[in-house]
């Protein structure tokens, strides 16, 4: 059995302006110690997906469909049910770690609250293990920094606090938003590997959400692509870096910053993505695809597994493309 | 911080002495004096009284000798209308009172309209969220100059369970209409304040992170919510406390509680120069040592503030 699996989730959010169908019939399966990573630009769906899974959708958010995790069916619980899962079985790393943490707190209460909380620790063991936990994300002179306030750590350092504080409760899954995305690219890389380093360690699973392709490489088994708040493809990393089945992840691989070629003209896919209130007939990417036939705008593609070289893959494209 | 407690205590000084100054001088300024009485005074006896109180002495010298006696001496001065009393004496009487139910209505306004706003913040949308901002629109709304009578007709006049007015500091039942009048309006701009804050800071992302820890909601609100939530709150209740503890002329006039509310209006009204000046001066110390205060407060409670 999966570890987590996802079936079918729906999310919507009812605003002045209409109805957001933010994510649209989205299935995948975590299974032990495997990454996954979740692709996508802004607006595809990948962190409402995400804050759906924990049940921290905003007030007016919506969520339907199944999410199971260990078997246990988590969506739309109350919230004393979802808090024993909440950080000792899914843990969630945020993108902004600034602004993530409670500006008001010290580090040491941010971290010791939790341990006290589901495990019950004393204040002292609790400290013990939270100075424990920052050295092990090797944050220097952990024992006295613990005592500072998150704007007195540098962005790399707080990422490395945000990282502590959810791996604390030693969690089976984490979920990594956008991880690196508010750091400067030489701290991008050493928040990569130690995320890397301690799934290693501690066997867990980990969902990488993330709008970079450059990031996913290296780091995860298998890659899922949203656009417009649903798949249009999902396969093991190589297979899709080797030979991708969608325009749309075509596209998304040709506009990586490749230094290694003569070329120097950045490719961008034209176009905006669909504006959500909006909901078409065909395909969500039609508009800005260069493959689009006849049939792509009336009716949306569903996704279909097939195998191809051994490999088991989806896509969700009405088109054959050779690439 | 210290170097900035001591600053700020300095600067106050000179405040005070603007302050001082400047209510003097609009005083004067303005038309009529305290012996301007319906009948005719023969210029003569005007002449003596306002020796007497030094109103013959150039505007300048006025000043000054104020000024001393009040920095020397904290004396402000005698009563230019009522004659055997000081300013000393009249604040002396009466500011215990407006302190008393002026700090108490403060610690009601405060419980009570902290906790209404928010009760109707994490039940935001649902009824007692709707009801909390339905009682907090209708006592704001409600001026205390129409509450207290109401308030009279009904315990006083109708139930007969309170005394109508007076004051007598070992009885409570004098306190509790006093209180109620003044902490209503009060009670409803800190729910407001309140829930929309609170509103703001249980959509903001470190509370998201609370959440995610798996923290109970109460534990959620309190240590990760509450905190920021009532910066914007703070900063309303130190020129509020201040306010409040200096009385309202109308709790004073419905309830003759004797406080100093009613007494500077009163002096204001029969130019009655130095209790005037004794109770702006005992007005403007308080404010602005309670600023200080609420800014130490603010140092306190968020740690990116350093002065």
């Amino acid at each position: 059995m999966a570890l987590l699996s996802v079936d079918q989730l729906n999310v919507r959010f009812d605003t002045s302006d209409g109805v957001v169908h933010a994510v649209r019939g989205l299935s995948f399966e975590v299974n032990a110690s495997e990454v996954l990573a979740i692709v996508g630009e802004s607006g595809s769906g990948k962190s409402q997906s995400a804050f759906a899974i924990m049940g921290l959708l905003a007030s007016n958010g919506n969520a339907t469909g199944s999410v199971q995790f260990k078997g246990d069916e988590l969506l739309n619980k109350p919230t004393d049910y979802l808090n024993r899962i909440r950080a000792t079985g899914i843990a969630m790393v945020f993108q902004d770690a600034l602004a993530a943490l409670n500006p008001y707190m010290r580090i040491a209460d941010q971290m010791t609250e939790v341990l006290v909380y589901h495990f019950g620790l004393s204040q002292r063991e609790a400290l013990a293990q939270s100075i424990a936990m920052l050295d092990a994300v090797r944050i220097p002179d952990a024992k006295n920094r613990i005592r500072l306030f998150p704007h007195e750590f540098s962005g790399g350092m707080q990422q490395r606090v945000m990282i502590a504080m959810a791996l604390l409760c030693k969690p089976a899954l984490l979920i990594a938003d956008e991880p690196t995305t508010a750091l400067d690219v030489t701290v991008q890389a050493e928040i990569m590997d130690l995320l890397a380093e301690v799934r290693r360690e501690m066997n867990m699973s980990m969902i990488l959400i993330t709008h970079d392709l450059g990031v996913v490489a290296g780091y995860s088994d298998t890659v899922m692509v949203l656009y417009a708040g649903q798949v249009v493809e999902s396969a093991p990393v190589q297979t899709l870096f080797d030979s991708p089945g969608h325009p749309y992840t075509i596209g998304l691989l040709n506009s990586i910053l490749r230094l290694d070629t003569e070329d120097n003209a950045l490719y961008a896919i034209p176009g905006t993505p669909p504006n959500l209130l909006l909901r078409q007939s065909g395909c969500p990417f039609v508009e800005r695809c260069e493959f689009a036939i006849e049939r792509c705008h009336s009716e949306n593609p569903a996704l279909n597994e097939y195998r191809l070289e051994n490999v088991t893959r989806s896509r969700a494209c009405h088109v054959e493309i050779n690439s | 911080m210290l170097t900035y407690i001591v600053r700020r205590l300095i600067i106050a000084i000179p405040t005070l002495l603007i302050l001082v100054v400047l209510s003097f001088t609009l005083m004067h300024a303005a038309p009529g004096g305290p012996f301007t009485a319906d009948r005719e005074v023969p210029p003569e006896i005007l002449a003596n009284l306002e020796a007497r109180y030094g109103l013959d002495q150039p505007f300048v010298v006025q000043v000054f000798v104020y000024l001393k006696n009040v920095v020397l001496h904290f004396d402000f001065g005698p009563s230019f209308v009522y004659k055997d009393r000081t300013v000393n004496e009249i604040i002396a009487n009466g500011f215990p009172i407006t302190l008393t139910y002026g700090a108490i209505a403060f610690a009601v306004a405060v419980f009570f309209g902290v906790a209404l706003g928010v009760a109707a913040a994490t039940h935001h949308n649902r009824w007692i969220d709707y009801f909390a901002v339905g009682i907090a629109i209708g006592a704001q709304v409600l001026p205390n100059f129409v509450l207290a009578p109401i308030l009279v007709l009904v315990f006083t006049l109708m139930l007969g369970w309170l005394p109508g007015g007076g004051w007598e500091y070992d009885q409570p039942r004098y306190i509790i209409m006093p209180v109620i009048a003044l902490a209503t309006s009060f009670l409803a701009s800190i729910a407001r304040i309140t829930r929309s804050s609170m509103l703001e800071v249980l959509n903001a992302q470190h509370v998201r992170t609370a959440r995610a820890k798996g923290l109970p909601s109460h534990r959620v609100i309190l240590s990760h919510v509450l905190k920021p939530a009532l910066l914007p709150v703070l900063s309303y209740l130190g020129p509020t406390f201040v306010t409040m503890i200096t009385g309202s002329v109308v709790i004073d006039m419905f309830f003759s509680t004797g406080g100093i509310g009613l007494s500077l209006v009163n002096a204001a009204l029969n130019r009655d120069y130095s209790v005037m000046m004794g109770i702006t001066i005992l007005i403007g110390a308080l404010t602005i040592g309670f600023n200080l205060l609420i800014d130490i407060l603010y140092a306190w409670i968020d740690p990116k503030i350093r002065y």
